[in-house]
């Protein structure tokens, strides 16, 4: 058990060679994933996940270090390894002991039944009741591979003003997995029905018997999905999960980590048109239910609701402890990581294009021909960015046709979110996903209500 | 407390209800420098020792800990445990025998470090003049893996991989362009600093005002990056466990390639820092010809696909595949170094060779693009057309499109400049040269 009196000397230990900051951050996290194959229970699994990263800065420059190692030798040894590294700075600090300040600050997210208190048998019930739904949808489900997921996350974050926060992030999930074909074309593809819960996430079956649903009619739809000839046209995004559109568009390029690396197209226009009036871009870790939210970002900060575009205008960036002094700016709550092994930087949470006042059918009705996304796949973001489109249909003449195959999305963000020409009504949330980048995988939701955008480049055939 | 020892004791003093059992233990520490004009900006340090388990009476759990303060006889019981609830028996064939400890003096240097990334820098800012700044970032990697099992397998052996890698910040008439190479070697001074200023200044030039081009059916030159990014995906296609799933599905001893195309999974390679020993199950690492001059001659196998078959293991056990936000404790197929075979001629060769078409530079997103179980493909990319075997204009916003197997079959030339990538989760390396492929789908807007 690592108390208080030592957590103090391990930052003074940090902190001795002249950093002027210091954090350690301690995690303890369970998990069990429970395979289902062939309609057997395959691999039950329980991981242990425990260690300390510890965090010193001086100025703008960075120091992290973690071990599982959690006696207190070797934390004062790691803690020692980072100040030297910054030892060539000639200084040091003579801190006395730290008085900790333990804020309390409420999850979102209240967990009703505890995962772990929950038998094996009830998940592995879970599972097969949606693998033998799954396959009864269609005959062309050739095999499903579905697994049992939770996690009790424990996080504590301690640093050298005081501050002391602690967070518990639990999470429920299944993925399913399918491969559907007939006569020589396959399909496989995996999806997620994850809720920031604990298992009353499943005491409802029509939810996920109808998330199973949902999966498999689109994946099954590819089998008989007509090829379609790139081209630019008009693209409609339907409300939820193809908010990830905003995401890869511009949501990296708004963290401070691409603003201070000079990668984003963003830089140094805050204040400045950067999106067309319909666009207001939120992201919100605060909002209850969704998977997204904490109570304090992983720097101890309670989470907050950040405006990051508002009628086109660049309002903020995201930012963390290290991004803010890199650009002069207050941290945000933005500051994310998947846990130890990883230090912090700023991260998106739940990113949301706020309702507009379009009408949804007519954004639709007005195409001549185009392309409307029911449900985008992974993407990647950047300057340019590249997202998968899981389901897509030809708009001819105002009407929603065929169901089209291979399509793929990529452009120039600051480019596209200026042709954004009709924002709906309905604002539409997901279950959300993680999202990988340089501080790990974390968890997010991306929505949006039904968007279009009024011209664009689609890949296909 | 969890310790080689530890472990050791509780394999030999198993409850007679617990048939066998395995520690597999990976001590990972690292080491790294960021730096950027001339300065350190920055700085990490990682120990980690991770343990794996598994354990079987009639059927076989799984446990994973990273906490050392675990009983190991306990952790032994919690996979056991997991075990009862399993419906599948799953054999859990373990290697019975083999010892097997080299444990070099691996140390690390971080003023070697600091001094090898302020060269890479001042090399990549000297190169091209739209360079405005780079960040390079050095790191030590020291891997101790340790297998032992209760038939009296017990194995150690430690690799320490050094590695450089570049992120470009470059300004051209007014437009902001980035881009990253990386590169690993045994020691930093393995590393050929000139392949990576190369590759860097290829991709930036064929970045600089490029258009939007017209559909069609063309021969291209796929370039490194491209065939690597491909393969990061593909491999799966000759993995024992994807392979009846895929779209090699029954082609195993039959041609699924052109004569150019050799793949080869290896232990190491002069490229490339990673080297592998045994795998995570304790098999020996050795070199496995999966496709030579296009013929499917073997796949990639852990003890149990390998037994599934009738053939024999090839030391391709382990754990880390994809992205994941859990612990991938069950033991899988992975690549060692999974690398195409090169050829003899060089990209300027090919290019002369190519003669007419496009030179696809850089592609994205690969992972989400390809489709293992139909092989079909549609992948975002951007590149230059050549005319007359020169770069006559650069091209984006285009998607190449078609299906793996098409794509090996049409492979017909294979350049000598092979790039061999680590996958980012440290567990294996995907490497290529450039190759002429015709009959490719070009879609474009």
């Amino acid at each position: 058990m690592i108390n208080k009196k030592n957590i103090s000397e391990i930052i003074k230990t940090a902190l001795s060679t002249g950093g002027d900051f210091a954090e350690i951050f301690l995690e303890d996290k369970d998990e069990l994933r429970i395979n289902y194959k062939r309609n057997k229970v395959t691999a039950i699994t329980t991981s242990r996940i425990k260690g300390v990263g510890i965090y010193i800065l001086l100025g703008s420059r960075s120091v992290y270090l973690h071990t599982n190692d959690l006696s207190q030798s070797s934390l004062l040894e790691t803690a020692k390894v980072g100040a030297e590294f910054l030892a060539n700075k000639q200084s040091s600090n003579k801190l006395n002991n730290i008085n900790f300040n333990c804020s309390k600050s409420i999850n979102p997210n209240p967990i009703k039944t505890l995962p772990s208190l929950i038998a094996h048998n009830k998940k592995i019930d879970i599972l097969k009741e949606i693998t033998d739904y799954s396959y009864k949808i269609d005959k062309r489900v050739i095999n499903m591979d579905s697994t049992y997921f939770d996690n009790d996350q424990k996080i504590a974050i301690y640093n050298s003003e005081g501050l002391h926060a602690v967070d518990r992030r639990i999470n429920s999930k299944i993925r399913l997995g399918a491969t559907v074909g007939q006569e020589g074309s396959y399909y496989d593809e995996w999806e997620d029905f994850t809720k920031a819960k604990g298992f009353e996430a499943f005491e409802n079956n029509e939810e996920y018997l109808d998330f199973a649903h949902s999966f498999i009619t689109s994946l099954v739809g590819n089998i008989d999905a007509v090829p379609f000839e790139s081209c630019r046209v008009p693209v409609v995004f339907e409300g939820g999960n193809c908010g990830t559109f905003w995401h890869e568009t511009c949501g990296h390029q708004l963290e401070s980590y691409a603003i201070a690396r000079n990668s984003s197209d963003f830089e140094g226009l805050i204040g400045q048109k950067v999106a067309s009036d319909k666009v207001t871009l939120v992201d919100d870790g605060t909002i209850a239910g969704l998977y997204g939210s904490a109570a304090i970002d992983d720097e101890g900060n309670p989470t907050k609701r950040n405006v990051l575009i508002e009628k086109g205008i660049l309002k903020g960036y995201l930012v963390d402890r290290l991004g803010g002094r890199l650009l002069n700016m207050p941290s945000t709550s933005s500051g994310r990581r998947q846990g130890y092994t990883f230090a912090p930087t700023s991260r998106m949470t739940n990113t949301y294009l706020q309702a507009g006042e379009d009408c949804e059918d007519e954004m639709i009705s007005s195409v001549e021909k185009g392309v409307f996304v029911k449900k985008l796949g992974g993407g990647t973001g950047g300057r340019e960015f590249s997202i998968a489109v899981k389901e897509g249909y030809l708009i001819e003449e105002g009407r929603i046709t065929k169901r089209l195959k291979g399509l793929i999305l990529n452009g120039r963000g600051i480019e596209l979110i200026k042709k954004v020409d009709r924002v709906g009504k309905k604002l539409v949330t997901e279950d959300g996903s993680f999202c990988g980048a340089s501080s790990g995988l974390c968890p997010v939701t991306s929505f949006q209500p039904r968007m279009r955008i009024s011209n664009m480049f689609v890949g296909g055939k | 407390m969890i310790n080689l020892e530890s472990c050791r004791i509780a394999l030999k003093e198993l409850p007679p209800h617990i048939k066998n059992a395995e520690f597999n233990i990976e001590k990972n520490t690292s080491y790294l420098v960021k730096v950027t004009g001339k300065e350190v900006a920055g700085n990490s340090y990682s120990d980690i020792t991770e343990v794996f388990v598994r354990a079987s009476g009639e059927k076989t759990g799984f446990a994973y800990t990273q906490d050392l303060n675990e009983n190991p006889k306990d952790l032994i019981t919690k996979a056991y445990n997991n075990s009862l609830d399993i419906e599948f028996s799953n054999l859990n064939i373990l290697n019975k025998e083999g010892r097997y400890e080299v444990l070099p003096e691996n140390t690390v240097n971080l003023q070697e470090m600091v001094n090898y990334a302020r060269l890479l820098e001042e090399k990549l800012l000297k190169s091209h003049k739209s360079i405005e700044s780079v960040v390079v970032e050095s790191r030590t990697d020291i891997n101790r893996s340790s297998i032992l099992n209760s038939y009296g397998l017990d194995k150690r052996y430690e690799r320490k991989v050094s590695y450089l890698s570049a992120h470009i910040v470059a300004k051209y008439q007014d437009k902001v362009y980035n881009l990253s190479n990386a590169m690993s070697g045994r020691q930093y001074r393995d590393i050929d600093m000139e392949d990576i200023i190369d590759q860097v200044i290829n991709q930036l030039e064929s970045q600089f005002n490029a258009r939007s081009y017209k559909s069609g059916v063309y021969s291209c030159l796929l370039d490194k990056s491209v065939m690597v990014n491909i393969m990061m995906t593909a491999w799966q296609l000759f993995s024992g466990i994807k392979y009846s799933d895929s779209a090699l599905t029954g082609r195993l001893n039959s041609t699924i390639g052109s004569a150019a195309f050799t793949l080869i999974d290896s232990p190491a390679h002069h490229k490339t820092g990673y080297h592998y020993r045994f795998d995570c199950e304790g098999t020996e690492a050795g070199e496995n010809i999966l496709v030579e001059n296009g013929y499917l001659k073997g796949l990639m196998h852990n003890i149990l696909t390998a037994h599934s078959v009738g053939h024999k293991p090839t030391g391709n056990a382990g754990r880390y595949a994809l992205l994941s936000g859990t612990i991938p404790t069950d033991i899988i197929v992975v690549p060692k170094i999974l690398y195409i075979k090169p050829g003899k001629k060089d990209r300027r060769d090919l290019l002369k060779q190519l003669k007419d078409g496009i030179y696809i530079t850089e592609s994205y997103d690969v992972f989400h693009s390809i489709n293992i179980s139909s092989g079909n493909f549609s992948i975002p990319c951007r590149g230059s057309l050549i005319r007359n075997g020169k770069k006559a204009e650069n091209i984006t916003e285009m998607t190449i499109s078609g299906n793996l197997i098409d794509l090996f079959k049409n492979i017909k030339e294979v350049g000598n400049d092979i790039y061999i990538e680590e996958f980012l989760k440290k567990s294996y390396c995907i490497g290529s040269p450039s190759v002429i492929v015709t009959n490719l789908n070009v879609n474009a807007g």
